[in-house]
């Protein structure tokens, strides 16, 4: 291939000939003849020799390394290029990096002159930013003449799948005991008062106390006295996804699902650090995608991780009404369902399915994006009165959408792209203390 | 390019066209302030051997002097006079320098250095053949001189005219800058020629060529901007950059072939010699087109592979629901 400075070199000396055969001098026509022969010869030579230029010319090695990074995770890689015969060239050996990865340290670029037998290695370090499926490599060889005139580029395949789950920094509280032996994870007191079926005590009667929980035979006409209860000390979670495109509002790596499923992974980081409760995944457009029940382990928190990584907008609604009811079907204990939806969809007989779930005994707690918020600013004149317009619709439009949730009781935490994991650390510190969200 | 090597192209490719510009200035003395002056300002490129990353603004004011120079000959109809003539004589004194400026003010870009190295020359030519016209006392004026250099030109246009119309380039009419090969004009331009090629030989630097790269898309800005000190760094260390040898000397053995193989065909077959310049010029682009055009045929698909898709950042199996 010409380079555009070989393309220029090359009309220069056609020229520069046409003007000797202009002036019929012989000095000019000589020069032009001379500075034609040069030109052409070194980009005919370097086309010949490298004429047959190809991935085959090269032996290339990818050093080993983990298959999963978390988001905040660093991942240091090397890529080993051997030439074992050919003739000497400049060359560019430069590593494809997904787009969503910063660079920490080396550099997957490399500028050289590579020989017979050399050996060239870009070694570097890359920290992901944004969850996914993505692919290292493959790597690129740009083969160039001398004088920059010519070049010759392969692409070598050393492709190499790598999964980015989301960051997981509740892990580096450190690890603590057998969650089962200690009444204290995290920080948070595990057994408290509140609406389990485990017997704690008993104490006098007060106004305020429920007289289903009197213990008649233990109270005297003078004294009565009612039964406590200890929380549940292994609970349930439920970590509903809405899938629509509804959640794609905002800029790449930092949507509406993205932040939810950062969210949703420190909800899993919680869990799987307390190691005693319990919890799965739904995924929801156009009905339900997938299903994993509540669970804990290792494996099945690995496979949470990764459903969450790869979960992407699919296609079909999602309303609300309809997700209750497919989990209640699907769920058996009592269970805290954290919903993460935008709620576009129709919002017709949530009433009858809220209550038949919490008839069930599940509690759900939704968090809804502000999708007007997902977008920041532009700066300087870019603030149109159209955005105006549209940010305000959205907004009317949000609101009426939480007072109608609201009105049926269920606690909404509204969330913008700053994420919502305060919310969700909120929602779960109250479930773990009082056993429901106050 | 190499800086140092900067400096020798400058002093190989220089001294043409300063004896061009000396020569014209030692026959043209007395001509009024205003040509030197806008002699001056033509020269100014010559800056860029300083400064060639300042080459374009460097040539503005030129270009504006040019611009004026078409509309003064656009209406004069005739050789102009005056302060018309004293432009014009001015532009000319000052291009030699002009076409230095450029020669080595684009040290990375080769063909446009060599076109402005073979422009110059034949400005210098039609200048020294414009002057060997003229009586050498008294020293021409300006409109003598630009006279001279027009009918120069004229009769030039009028030979290769009749030449193409048939009558051939030997034995025809004669061509006015044909003739001028004072020696040690020859001499120096094949040291420009020689200055401005063979510094590309060890050039160190040459532009890199753009690698295809998945384009950029509305990012969120960067989480840290200040990466962290890494503790646990890659075991591999990268390989160190070796810097190339060079071109080596085929390019010169091919321009040897080529001058050699014109100066055999000028003494065979002086009539053939153009026509085979011509012939053996489109041969090599031909040639070379060729290469590059085998290179690009779906014959062997293996040896261009496609480009990648760009990297997936999304996924993109689906998975089924599982119960």
């Amino acid at each position: 291939m010409i380079a555009r400075r070989g393309w220029e070199a090359i009309t220069a000396g056609l020229a520069a000939l046409l003007i000797g055969l202009y002036s019929v001098n012989g000095v000019l026509e000589l020069v032009a003849v001379a500075a034609f022969g040069f030109l052409a010869t070194e980009m005919i030579a370097f086309e010949w020799r490298f004429r047959g230029f190809g991935p085959a010319w090269f032996r290339v090695d990818r050093s080993g390394g983990p298959r999963r990074v978390p988001c905040d995770g660093d991942l240091s890689t090397s890529v080993e290029l051997t030439y074992p015969r050919g003739p000497g060239f400049r060359a560019d050996v430069y590593d494809v990096l997904p787009e969503a990865f910063d660079l920490l340290e080396g550099n997957p670029r490399s500028s050289t002159y590579i020989s017979a037998g050399a050996t060239v290695r870009v070694s570097y370090t890359v920290r992901p930013r944004v969850r996914g499926a993505y692919v290292l490599g493959p790597t690129f060889v740009v083969a160039r003449d001398a004088l920059g005139l010519c070049y010759r580029a392969t692409l070598i395949r050393s492709d190499r799948p790598l999964t980015v789950v989301p960051a997981s920094f509740v892990g580096r509280l450190g690890r603590l005991g057998v969650a089962l032996f200690s009444r204290v994870q995290v920080g948070l007191s595990m057994r408290r008062r509140g609406f389990g079926t485990e017997f704690r005590s008993l104490r006098p009667y007060q106004t305020t106390d429920d007289i289903r929980h009197i213990a008649w035979k233990r109270s005297t006409l003078q004294q009565l006295l009612v039964k406590e209860f200890d929380q549940e000390s292994r609970q349930e979670f439920l970590v509903a996804l809405d899938l629509t495109t509804s959640m794609d509002a905002g800029l790449w790596g930092r949507n509406a699902l993205d932040v939810s499923v950062e969210a949703s992974a420190l909800l899993t980081n919680l869990i799987a650090h307390q190691s005693e409760d319990r919890i799965g995944l739904l995924t929801y457009a156009g009905g339900v995608y997938q299903y994993l029940p509540p669970g804990r382990g290792p494996a099945h928190y690995r496979r949470l991780f990764d459903n969450l990584a790869l979960a992407s907008h699919r296609p079909g609604g999602c309303p609300l009404p309809a997700l209750l009811s497919e989990a209640t079907k699907r769920l058996g204990l009592r269970t805290h369902l954290f919903v993460f939806t935008a709620a576009d969809g129709p919002l017709k007989d949530l009433d009858e399915a809220y209550a038949i779930l919490r008839a069930h005994g599940h509690r759900a707690y939704l968090f809804v994006p502000e999708r007007a918020g997902f977008y920041p600013d532009p700066p300087g004149d870019g603030r149109t009165a159209a955005m105006e317009w549209a940010r305000s619709e959205e907004l009317g439009r949000f609101h009426r959408t939480l007072a109608t949730i609201r009105s049926e009781g269920i606690p909404v935490f509204p969330f913008d792209r700053r994420g919502a994991g305060d919310r969700v650390l909120f929602a779960y510190t109250q479930i773990r203390a009082w056993g429901t969200v106050r | 390019m190499n800086p140092d090597l900067r400096r020798y192209r400058v002093l190989a490719v220089g001294p043409v066209f300063a004896f061009a510009m000396g020569s014209l200035l030692v026959a043209v003395v007395g001509w009024s302030p205003l040509a030197y002056l806008v002699a001056l300002v033509v020269a100014l490129p010559l800056l860029a051997a300083a400064w060639p990353d300042r080459l374009p603004w460097l040539l503005a004011p030129s270009m504006a002097l040019f611009l004026l120079v078409a509309v003064v000959t656009w209406f004069a109809q005739t050789v102009p006079t005056g302060a018309g003539g004293d432009l014009i004589a001015g532009t000319l004194l000052g291009l030699p320098l002009w076409f230095l400026g450029i020669a080595i003010g684009t040290p990375e870009r080769p063909g446009i250095s060599l076109l402005a190295l073979e422009a110059g020359l034949l400005e210098s030519v039609a200048t020294f053949s414009a002057l060997a016209t003229l009586p050498s006392d008294p020293s021409p004026t300006e409109s003598e001189f630009l006279t001279a250099w027009f009918l120069i030109d004229g009769h030039h246009l009028g030979a290769l005219a009749s030449a193409l119309t048939g009558a051939g380039l030997v034995g025809g009419p004669s061509f006015p800058l044909a003739s001028y090969a004072d020696p040690v004009f020859v001499a120096l331009a094949f040291l420009a020629v020689g200055g401005l090629l063979l510094p590309m030989l060890r050039s160190e630097n040459a532009p890199t060529v753009g690698v295809p790269r998945p384009p950029r898309r509305d990012l969120a800005p960067t989480v840290r901007r200040v990466p962290p000190p890494i503790l646990y760094a890659t075991a591999l260390p990268p390989t160190g950059s070796r810097p190339p040898p060079g071109a080596g000397l085929l390019p010169v053995a091919g321009a040897v072939l080529a001058v050699l193989g014109f100066e055999v065909v000028g003494l065979v077959a002086p009539a053939y010699t153009f026509t085979l310049v011509t012939l053996g010029a489109l041969a090599a682009v031909l040639f070379l087109g060729l290469l590059v055009r085998a290179r690009r045929s779906p014959r062997n698909p293996t040896a261009v592979p496609a480009l990648p898709k760009r990297a997936t950042s999304r996924p993109s199996a689906a998975r089924p629901p599982s119960a």
